[in-house]
This record gives C-alpha cells, sequence and structure tokens, in this order.
C-alpha cells in the first residue's frame, strides 16, 4: 500500500514536473551530451575552445531559423518560407554591404527590416486574410526565392571579411558565438516568453478556441509569432552571409526542413503550446555534431542525410511512445485511485 | 456560409452515409468549380498571350505534363484528406528515377526488373511511413520529413553523387509517344489512375473511411473504423505512385538526374490545395486536384513564353497560388 501511494506521488510528481519542462527536451539534452562525448572520442581536438567556438559558429544560422520555426509551430503554424528568407537576406546584405562601418550598420538594420516584413506579410496572411499557415508559406516562399533569384542569379557578391571574425572570433577568451547565444536567451528569449505576447503564443497553441474565450488576441498572437519569426529568420540569413562572406540565393532552401527537425526533435510540438528555444537549441546542436562525427568517421557526405532523417524519426518515436505509456499510466493509476 | 463550409457539409453528409444522393451532389460542386474556372481562365489567358496555346495538340502537351504531376499528387491528395501530409513524395521520385535509369542502362531487356525493384522500393518506403504515422503515432509531416531525409541520402550513395545510366527506348517510348500519334500513353495511364482512385474515394467503404477519418480520427475510430489500416493504405500509395511517376520521368528525359523529384515536393502539395481540397483533412476530391495540377503546368508553361526569367517565374507562380487561396481556401473566423 505504502509503495502504491509512493508510487502515485511520484506518477503525480512527474505529471507536474512534464507540465512545466518538456521531457522530450531533456531527452535530446541528454542525447547531446553523448553525441559529445562521441565526438570528443574520435575528434582528436574537440574539447578546446576553439573547436566548441567553431561547431557553435556553424550552428548559429540553424539555431536562429530553428528559433523562428519554434514560435510559429508554438502557435500551432509551420514556417515554409525560412529558408528562402533566409537566402534573401543573404543575397540583399551581399550585394549591398559595403566595407565601411556606417554601410555594415545599415545594412544589417534593412537586413533586419527585410525580415520583419517577411514576416509581417506570413502573419498577416495568416492571422487576417485566414488562410492555412503551411499553405501561405509555401507560396510566399516560391516568391521569395523568385526575390532572390531577382537580386543574384549566380552565387557572388561581397561581405566584409571583418564580420566573419567577429562573428566566429573570440572577446579576449570567450567566444563571440557563446556571448551571441547566451544574448538570445538571455535577452530575447527568456523576457519574450513570459511576456504577455509569448504567454499568448502558449495559449493560442495549447487552445486556440479557449484563449479566444478568454480574452486572448488569437489573430494578435499569431501574427507577432510570424513576425518575431521573420526577424530571428533575418539573422540566421545574416550569420550565413558573415559564415561564408558572400551570397547564393539557393543556400538557404535546407534550412526550411532543417529547422522544422531541430525544432521537433528538441521537443516543441506541433500540435503547438508546447515547447521552447531549450529545445531548439538542443535539437540544432545535436544535428550540428552529427555533422561533425560522420566527419570524423570518414564516411561518405552523404551519410547525414541518412542520419539526420533517422535521428528525426527515432526521437520522435520515442517521444511519442514514452507520452503514450506515461499517458496510460497515469490513467490506469488513477482508476486504482478511485477503486481505492 | 462560406465554401469551406459548404464542402465540409457536403462530406458530412458523406460520412453520415449519404442519403439523399441528389442532395449530396448538388451541394458538392460549389468548391471543385472554382479550380476549372481558373484552368479555363489560364487557358484563355494563353491563347490571348501566344496564339495557338489553346490549339488541341498543344493542351495534350500540357496533359501530358501534367500527368507526372497528377500521379505523385494522387497520392498526396489522398494522404492530406486524411489530415497528414506526404513531404517524402520528391525524394521517392527521385530515388526512383535514379535506381531505374542505373538498373535499366538503356537496355529494353532491363527494364521489367528495374520497374518492379523501383517500384517495389517506393511500396517499401511507403510502408515505413505508414507504420510511423499509423502504428508508432508520430505526426506525418516529421515522418514525411525524416524519410524524405534519407531517401534522399540513399538517392546519392546508391549513385555516389553521379547518376549513371538512361532511359530504355522501351521506357522512353511508352513516356514520350502517343496512342494512335494523338494521346500521349502518360496521360492513358494518369487517366486510369485517376478513374480508379476517384471510383474508389467516391463509391468504396475504404473511401467513406476516408472522409471519415479526415473529419475527425476519434469519430472513425469509435464507428469501427480500422483507421490503422486506412492510413497504411494512403502512404503505400502515396509512395508507390510517386515511384512510378519517378520511372516515368525517367523515360521522359531518357535519363536521371539526382535533383528530378524536387519541384514535386511543394508542387504536389500546391496542386491539391489549390484543387479546393483542405490541408486540414476531410473535404475535398481528387477531381479537384486534377484541375489543381493542371493550374501549376499551364502556369509554368504559360511563364516562359512571356518569357520572364526564372526569378519573375518563381514570384509569379507563388503569387497566383496565394490569390487562389484567398479566393477560396479562407478558413472560417474564430467565434
Amino acid at each position: 500500500m505504502a509503495d502504491q501511494s509512493a508510487r502515485r506521488n511520484q506518477l503525480r510528481l512527474l505529471a507536474r514536473v512534464s507540465a512545466t519542462h518538456s521531457w522530450p527536451t531533456l531527452i535530446i539534452y541528454l542525447v547531446l551530451v553523448v553525441m559529445l562525448v562521441i565526438l570528443a572520442l574520435v575528434s582528436p581536438t574537440f574539447p578546446s575552445v576553439f573547436s566548441v567556438t567553431s561547431l557553435l559558429a556553424s550552428a548559429l544560422p540553424l539555431l536562429f531559423a530553428a528559433l523562428a520555426q519554434t514560435m510559429v509551430i508554438l502557435v500551432r503554424g509551420i514556417d515554409l518560407s525560412i529558408g528562402p528568407a533566409m537566402s534573401l537576406v543573404m543575397v540583399f546584405a551581399a550585394s549591398m554591404m559595403q566595407d565601411s562601418a556606417g554601410s555594415i550598420i545599415l545594412i544589417i538594420l534593412l537586413c533586419m527590416a527585410v525580415g520583419l516584413g517577411i514576416g509581417a506579410l506570413n502573419g498577416s496572411l495568416v492571422a487576417v486574410a485566414r488562410l492555412q499557415p503551411i499553405i501561405v508559406t509555401l507560396a510566399t516562399s516560391s516568391i521569395l526565392a523568385g526575390v532572390a533569384l531577382y537580386i543574384m542569379p549566380q552565387p557572388g557578391g561581397h561581405i566584409p571579411s571583418v564580420m566573419n571574425s567577429l562573428a566566429s572570433g573570440d572577446l579576449s577568451f570567450i567566444p563571440i558565438p557563446v556571448i551571441i547565444l547566451l544574448a538570445v536567451l538571455l535577452l530575447v528569449w527568456f523576457p519574450l516568453r513570459r511576456s504577455r505576447i509569448g504567454q499568448s503564443w502558449y495559449a493560442v497553441g495549447g487552445n486556440e478556441a479557449g484563449a479566444f474565450y478568454s480574452g486572448i488576441n488569437v489573430g494578435l498572437a499569431k501574427f507577432s509569432a510570424f513576425l518575431i519569426g521573420g526577424f530571428f529568420a533575418s539573422l540566421g540569413g545574416l550569420f550565413l552571409a558573415f559564415q561564408t562572406l558572400t551570397g547564393d540565393p539557393m543556400i538557404g532552401n535546407p534550412f526550411t526542413l532543417n529547422s522544422i527537425a531541430a525544432t521537433v526533435i528538441g521537443g516543441t510540438s506541433l500540435a503547438g503550446g508546447r515547447g521552447g528555444a531549450l529545445g531548439a537549441l538542443g535539437g540544432v546542436l545535436v544535428l550540428t555534431t552529427v555533422v561533425d562525427i560522420l566527419f570524423f568517421f570518414q564516411v561518405s557526405a552523404y551519410y547525414q542525410y541518412v542520419f539526420s532523417g533517422a535521428i528525426v524519426i527515432v526521437a520522435l518515436a520515442i517521444v511519442t511512445l514514452s507520452e503514450y505509456v506515461r499517458s496510460h499510466r497515469l490513467r490506469s493509476s488513477r482508476a486504482a485511485g478511485a477503486e481505492v | 456560409m462560406d465554401k469551406e463550409g459548404r464542402a465540409k457539409t457536403a462530406t458530412k453528409e458523406q460520412t453520415n452515409g449519404g442519403h439523399e444522393k441528389g442532395k449530396r451532389r448538388r451541394a458538392k460542386v460549389p468548391a471543385l468549380v472554382w479550380p476549372y474556372v481558373a484552368v479555363l481562365l489560364l487557358i484563355g489567358l494563353g491563347a490571348i498571350i501566344s496564339p495557338g496555346f489553346e490549339s488541341p495538340d498543344h493542351l495534350l502537351l500540357i496533359l501530358s505534363l501534367a500527368s507526372f504531376l497528377g500521379l505523385v499528387a494522387a497520392g498526396q491528395s489522398l494522404v492530406i484528406l486524411s489530415g497528414g501530409i506526404d513531404l517524402s513524395v520528391s525524394s521517392v521520385v527521385t530515388l526512383a528515377g535514379v535506381v531505374s535509369a542505373t538498373m535499366m542502362n538503356g537496355s529494353n531487356s532491363n527494364t521489367a526488373v528495374a520497374v518492379v525493384v523501383s517500384l517495389a522500393m517506393g511500396l517499401a518506403i511507403g510502408i515505413f511511413n505508414g507504420a510511423g504515422v499509423a502504428y508508432v503515432g508520430i505526426h506525418p509531416l516529421i515522418v514525411s520529413l525524416g524519410t524524405y531525409s534519407i531517401v534522399q541520402g540513399v538517392a546519392l550513395l546508391y549513385t555516389n553523387g553521379a547518376p549513371k545510366g538512361s532511359a530504355s527506348p522501351l521506357l522512353t517510348s511508352i513516356a514520350t509517344d502517343r496512342l494512335f500519334g494523338v494521346i500521349p500513353y502518360v496521360l492513358i495511364i494518369w487517366a486510369v489512375v485517376a478513374a480508379v482512385l476517384i471510383i474508389f474515394m467516391h463509391r468504396s467503404v475504404w473511401g467513406r473511411r476516408l472522409y471519415a477519418i479526415g473529419n475527425s480520427t476519434r469519430a472513425a475510430a469509435y464507428s469501427g473504423v480500422r483507421v490503422r489500416g486506412v492510413l497504411m493504405s494512403l502512404y503505400v500509395i502515396s509512395s508507390t505512385l510517386s515511384a512510378l511517376a519517378g520511372i516515368l520521368l525517367t523515360g521522359y528525359t531518357r535519363t536521371s538526374y539526382l535533383t528530378i523529384g524536387n519541384p514535386y515536393q511543394l508542387n504536389s502539395i500546391a496542386a491539391v490545395v489549390i484543387g479546393g481540397s483542405s490541408i486540414l483533412g476531410g473535404s475535398g476530391s481528387y477531381v479537384g486536384t486534377i484541375a489543381g495540377c493542371i493550374i501549376m503546368v499551364l502556369v509554368q508553361s504559360l511563364l516562359p513564353i512571356l518569357s520572364i526569367p526564372e526569378a519573375g517565374r518563381r514570384i509569379i507562380s507563388g503569387a497566383i497560388i496565394l490569390a487562389l487561396l484567398l479566393l477560396y481556401g479562407r478558413e472560417r473566423r474564430t467565434r
């Protein structure tokens, strides 16, 4: 009896923990630890400041894409235009940016404005015109890819090389990617999540009708998720440009599906209302580490497609099955409680 | 009530058993009319811009081009009707294309084996997708995203990045020749697939169950529908038809390349949706999707005539999809 009630308490605690912190997010960080251990074993250079910096720096564009995707998925949307939006921002920056500091700052601000504009377009089509997000962003992805090709039909352009060292170098001994990461999480994500807007995303994603009846502006919540998502997509495009120091109208394409993959393996639910930036960060780091590990095993680079696909399916299978088992257990324990 | 609502009522009546057949059919028409109106408008536009666009010969060419998309969109249409989505179709098209080209290597005697192997691969991928969605319960978008990536990787590994081989003369003649010099064989294949599919969707128990699942999976399960079996069949059909399209495309282009399937991922979804199906499932028909496929091909063949560069084509085709959606794809207000 005592054993049973202890177990029931345990289950209750489990339910409470999983309501605030999602299990899948914890799982993805466990996977990440395993991956990093493997990487440390196969790579002669891995646990060093330089290798961590370069790992994070290479993960930054996907991280911003995944953050954008996370916000949109939280409100039960999905954004298929993130990749082309990143390409567009990238070619815009590469074709406009001059070497002077004034030009760099001006163009970065303009790129952010472009991102906000794209977000506003998607957001208003979803929130005001009431079209399905998946289709809207499918259509806008075609439009954005067209605009990117119009600006720059062939890869080319120029980004001041100082931006590369700024984006992936280090400040005395703290790597700049780490600073950017912490800044995004501490100064942008956490305040946002606690704000009125952030809360409304979770509410609308969790139960749209419920949110509507409790006085939340559902349209505004969706619009703002797409708007801020567009802003993050533009940051992704900018960091992609800083990494390669050139522009390419097609390079962003894979980021659309990769951002969805990173977001969902980090525990953000496609059903909306659950998940967040920490999960996206874990997902991005896992996907990036896999590529690094495969590199050290000297297998064909094509295996990365197979592995990242398999990771997505296995991760979601584990999440789905564990949720099934958990809900089953909770139900049966509740039934047992009723009998007692 | 807007069109979306009317379409919903139509399917609701259908799943309820549809006692009054005549009434049901009348209620269903409006949602399907728009895509065909758009087809006629686009043909008219083409005839104005470039005389000869409306000639039967040219329209048959358009239809034969639409056949490849039509086969891929057939499976996509079923999957979307059930409330799912299949992102893996494009890589299945590519894999079937490169595998069949490599195995055939330009010889008629290898054709049968190559076709059977490619179709079997499609079937296997479909079973994998179906198992993930129906039996494990993973979201269709995720399962098919994962298989998209895996199959893409397999195609790259199989060809080592450089596809070899070419279509056999037999396959090429099936994909490009015309019956009596008039009707393209691919169009006949598409017509047969379409007819079988439409009959099964609207006149069989399986079809009723499909609409029931799309409207509410839970309600369907409680009414005794074996949801898992039906879902499995949809994903198997989708991948197998995509593989068929990939084989025929290889015949059409005479060779195969690793990006051959890429446009089909988004175009098949777009064709289904501008064909009047709801992306949420439960309403729509392959009859509309056929028009959706023709619209997609018409748009893509009109724009080069206007000598608009690639960039402009993408912008305009995106804008046309948006315009059609604003015309008849809107949801009801939250109330």
